[in-house]
């Protein structure tokens, strides 16, 4: 291989995958909730532009794209146009210190399939994630009108409160794992031959719930809930400018599932690793097994959207901090505790 | 080289920021600036490989303490900072203490020279500060959690008097 490839081609490869990875996931993501939703409520939803609809999302993003870009009056401009760039910016920078897969040799070079490989990784992605909202609360603020700034405060004290549970469920994971590599936790799950969601099913569905809670996804869609806030902290915008907040949103799903997985699920393994007749599995690429994997958890967020009401907020913060965190507390008690008299 | 530009990108850029939250009339704006300036000194932690420590910037200043500045501003509605009319002798003080701090620092580096610390291995700086916090500075790590929760429990305190003198 010749320096020129393995100094410019691939890092640049790397840095077209990095984007262009979340945004197909994200425009595959969209069809896949409009059909999903209305295929459940017996609707038929959007399956007229291309096959059964699947072109119907890049016929909303040119719409967009052509859409009049309103700033009202009153609106702070700087932080109104800077919300939808933060957010996107902090979505997207996360995918970085994603793995995608054990290195993969081709001919006499291994290609390692993330950008940063950093012995914290997991905890970079968290702070990542949760910077996020600094577009939703600047957003919802700049925009100077009620509802907004209605969505932006709720979003502030759900992101807040939702932060504590998921960190005391990763460290669990942490706990056991021995290590904040995200690649180095998938290798211990397959060391250990138990992924960890089994191991550790409360840690699962504490982290879960949430990271749905933390993408302001339904039943916690309290910052954007439509029948109370209009559209809320992204009401104002409209154009591109809205289309980044609704991608964000979308690729923030795609990396909490990406993080479900790899914590949870083994990350790019295949299921049934001891079991000797199901061996032919291991035929099929790790990436696919990921990709199925994340598809799930991205369906399982359609599902949960589709079957359960909307919180109201007093009940969403109760559960949090009077359900979510002391059984999160409780089950980092438990782990600690199996592990050291092991 | 690389790294030096990188570094030299980010140590600016937090310095700029900085500036910029004390220069801003607004208050949203100067907190827009220190979430830049608390993003780029995580930058500046990430090129001296203390990865650690540049995650735990992200983690807890921009994503806690930062978020915290931000609906404190919100509740409390905060829009213009007006500036205070002060007399002389506080003015004097405002100024002569920056200088004299900034003086202080100059003669400094002007009599020693930037002290340039040992490089640690590479990757290892966050089990070995783990073992450093958690063995050698147990006792004082404690001491430090009493005290936040000393602060915590004083400010439900002052907050739960104004309740209870609340006829309702």
């Amino acid at each position: 291989m010749t320096p020129f490839v393995a100094d410019v081609l691939i890092p640049l490869g790397k840095i077209a995958a990095v984007i262009l990875y979340p945004m197909v996931m994200v425009v595959v993501m969209i069809w896949l909730e409009r059909r999903v939703v209305a295929l459940m409520q017996g609707r038929l939803g959007p399956n007229r532009v291309g096959f059964q609809g699947v072109l119907q999302p890049v016929a909303d993003a040119v719409k967009l794209f052509f859409k009049e870009d309103i700033i009202p009056r009153q609106a702070d401009k700087l932080l109104f146009n800077i919300s939808p760039v933060l957010v996107m910016f902090s979505s997207l920078l996360a995918f970085c210190f994603v793995p995608l897969g054990e290195p993969v040799r081709i001919g006499t070079t291994t290609l390692t399939l993330w950008i940063a490989d950093s012995p914290v990784g997991l905890l970079i992605v968290l702070g990542l994630s949760s910077i996020s909202v600094f577009g939703v609360i600047f957003g919802g603020w700049a925009s100077n009108s009620k509802y907004p700034l209605m969505g932006a405060l709720r979003s502030v004290i759900q992101v807040l409160s939702y932060e504590i549970p998921t960190g005391l469920a990763v460290l669990t994971v942490v706990f056991l794992a021995r290590s904040m590599d995200l690649v180095e936790i998938v290798r211990r799950q397959e060391a250990s031959g138990v992924w960890y969601g089994f191991l550790m099913p409360v840690s699962f569905v504490v982290f879960w719930i949430s990271a749905v809670a933390e993408t302001n996804r339904a039943p916690f869609d309290l910052p954007e809930a439509e029948s109370e806030l209009v559209a809320g902290y992204h009401t104002e915008y409209s154009g591109m400018k809205f289309a980044y907040f609704y991608m964000a949103e979308y690729a923030h799903m795609v990396l909490v599932s990406s993080l479900v997985v790899i914590l949870f699920f083994g990350g790019w393994l295949p299921p049934f690793q001891g079991v000797k007749a199901l061996a032919f599995l291991h035929a099929v690429p790790g990436f696919i097994w990921y990709l199925v994997k994340i598809m799930f958890f991205l369906y399982l967020y359609v599902w949960i959207r589709a079957t359960l009401p909307r919180y109201r907020f007093d009940s969403l913060i109760r559960l949090v901090w009077k359900w979510l965190i002391p059984l999160a507390l409780a089950n980092f008690l438990v782990v600690a505790l199996v592990r050291f008299l092991r | 080289m690389i790294t030096l530009a990188v570094f030299t990108f980010f140590a600016v850029l937090a310095v700029a920021g900085a500036v910029l939250v004390i220069v801003q009339k607004n208050v949203m704006h100067s907190v827009l600036y220190l979430a830049f300036t608390v993003l780029a000194t995580a930058g500046v932690f990430f090129t001296l490989q203390a990865e650690y420590l540049g995650a735990i910037q992200i983690l807890v200043y921009g994503g806690g303490i930062v978020v915290l500045y931000i609906f404190v501003i919100i509740i409390v509605n905060l829009k213009e900072v007006v500036p205070e009319r002060r007399s002389l002798l506080p003015k004097l003080v405002l100024v002569a203490v920056p200088v004299a701090v900034g003086a202080e620092v100059a003669y400094l580096l002007l009599a020693r020279g930037f002290p340039v610390a040992e490089a640690g291995g590479e990757g290892m700086g966050f089990e070995t500060m783990a073992e450093t916090l958690f063995g050698s500075y147990l006792f004082p790590f404690e001491l430090a959690s009493v005290l936040l929760l000393a602060v915590l429990v004083g400010a439900i305190i002052i907050a739960r008097r104004k309740l209870i003198h609340d006829p309702d």
